[in-house]
């Protein structure tokens, strides 16, 4: 039963009756007394009640449900995207090899060299593109025998042994051309990390690249950071 | 009323000798009156039994005079001691005043240590209020002898307070003073110079007119 029901019933005894309306009065009373202090507390004491803050609970749950969602993305992207968007290294390195081409002529160049070299350069090429790099490897370690040789043929040679997956001779090759203060020197570097990389000596490879500056060429340090940037375990 | 009550702070003796001894006796004598008053808000005993008297004949000034100049303090010792929220103290700090206003009209609160009395029931409204009842005993602002207040829906109060509006103000006062100053219906009588009989009679009416009002029977009289 409740209160409201016990007091208009007639039944009601005195005692619940003075219970019911003296708890009624004397809330009464109270509340016009504190009215009356909070009054005069402001007014005389310069004291006021600190208004609580009226934040409907609703809107902080709503709140809090944005706030959490937008912290789970964030999470999301901050733990996983990075691994999403990290390229692979191995396949970035396979894709990188298939796609070596030969090097165009610069610095010093054959071409007052004697008929045959410059015919053996054709061949080298022609097994190259062809796709035959064994035949190209055997053409272009003829090639770097010759006296005519040039640090282009060197270069080159080693493309043909990254192509045709003989990695130590390519590491070999490009280690060569670095110690002779070549002009490819930076594309020496950076295929010597190449060359690493694809042995299985990630380390030494990365540390290779990393050794890649600016200074090297904007496109050299480009494709230095993929590999830097890419995941290799 | 105000100025004849500072009048009656003066001390009723005071050592007037001119030796050493009495020079000492009377600085002990004033520091004792000193640190008595400034326990109990500046009150001698004979003022503080001035102040009781009249709260229980329904004044209110001079109560309010000495001890809402207090508020601040007592709000702020509970703040302090039990890290309360500032609006949170202000509350029961003003349920403390309540309380203690209260057990002076009841004759329940004795000359001594007034300033540790309240300041502990606005820690024990805190508590109350910070639900930590459970943990801290709240002796000083529970009162047996009246028994603990009905809990009735809002809709109850709005009721009653509709009714209340109706009621003459004959009845309005008797059932104050009855149900809030706690006087017996033989002391109201007196007052009035009516019997307590017609003062029962008297409450019956203004009670029924107050079920009537709020849509109920009245009572059934029992024997």
């Amino acid at each position: 039963m409740t209160t409201i029901n016990k007091f208009t019933d007639s039944n009601l005894t005195e005692e619940e009756q003075d219970a019911i309306i003296g708890s009624f009065v004397r809330q009464r009373e109270d509340t016009k007394l504190k009215n009356r202090w909070a009054e005069k507390l402001a007014k005389e004491h310069n004291i006021r009640r600190k208004e609580t803050s009226r934040n409907n609970p609703a809107k902080i749950r709503k709140l809090y449900f944005l706030l959490l969602s937008a912290a789970a993305v964030l999470l999301f992207l901050l733990v996983f995207l990075p691994g999403l968007m990290m390229a692979d290294g191995k396949e970035l390195l396979a894709t990188n090899l298939s796609e070596i081409t030969l090097s165009g002529s610069r610095g010093a160049t054959a071409t007052d060299g004697p008929v045959s070299d410059e015919a053996l350069r054709i061949q080298f090429r022609d097994n190259f593109q062809a796709g035959d790099f064994t035949t190209a490897t055997e053409l272009g370690e003829q090639l770097i025998a010759l006296p005519a040789t040039t640090d282009n043929d060197r270069l080159n040679l080693g493309f043909a042994y990254l192509r045709a997956s003989q990695f130590p001779e390519a590491e070999e090759t490009f280690r060569t051309l670095l110690s002779t203060n070549s002009d490819f020197a930076s594309e020496a570097r950076y295929y010597l990390g190449i060359s690493l990389l694809a042995a299985g000596d990630t380390k030494a490879g990365l540390d290779e690249l990393r050794k890649i500056t600016a200074a090297d060429g904007s496109q050299l340090l480009e494709s230095a950071k993929a590999y830097l940037d890419a995941d290799w375990k | 009323m105000v100025a004849s009550f500072w009048k009656a702070q003066k001390p009723i003796w005071t050592p007037t000798g001119n030796s050493e001894y009495e020079k000492l006796l009377r600085a002990d004598y004033l520091w004792r009156v000193a640190l008595e008053q400034q326990k109990n808000f500046g009150l001698t005993e004979s003022a503080f039994a001035e102040l009781k008297g009249q709260l229980s004949e329904g004044s209110e000034k001079l109560f309010e005079h000495i001890f809402l100049a207090h508020f601040k303090d007592c709000q702020q010792y509970v703040m302090q001691q039990d890290n309360a929220p500032e609006e949170v103290a202000y509350d029961a700090t003003m349920d403390a005043f309540i309380t203690f206003r209260q057990r002076l009209v009841d004759d329940k609160v004795k000359y001594g240590n007034l300033r540790f009395l309240l300041t502990r029931m606005a820690r024990q409204h805190y508590y109350k209020r910070a639900k930590k009842e459970s943990t801290v005993a709240l002796d000083l602002i529970l009162d047996p002898s009246v028994g603990p207040d009905v809990t009735f829906e809002p809709s109850l109060y709005d009721l009653l307070d509709r009714g209340w509006n109706t009621l003459t103000q004959d009845c309005r006062e008797l059932l104050r003073a009855f149900y809030y100053q706690g006087k017996a219906l033989r002391e109201i009588g007196e007052a009035l110079s009516k019997k307590p009989a017609t003062m029962r009679k008297q409450k019956q009416r203004c009670t029924d007119q107050l079920r009537v009002a709020c849509g109920a029977q009245p009572q059934v009289q029992r024997k």
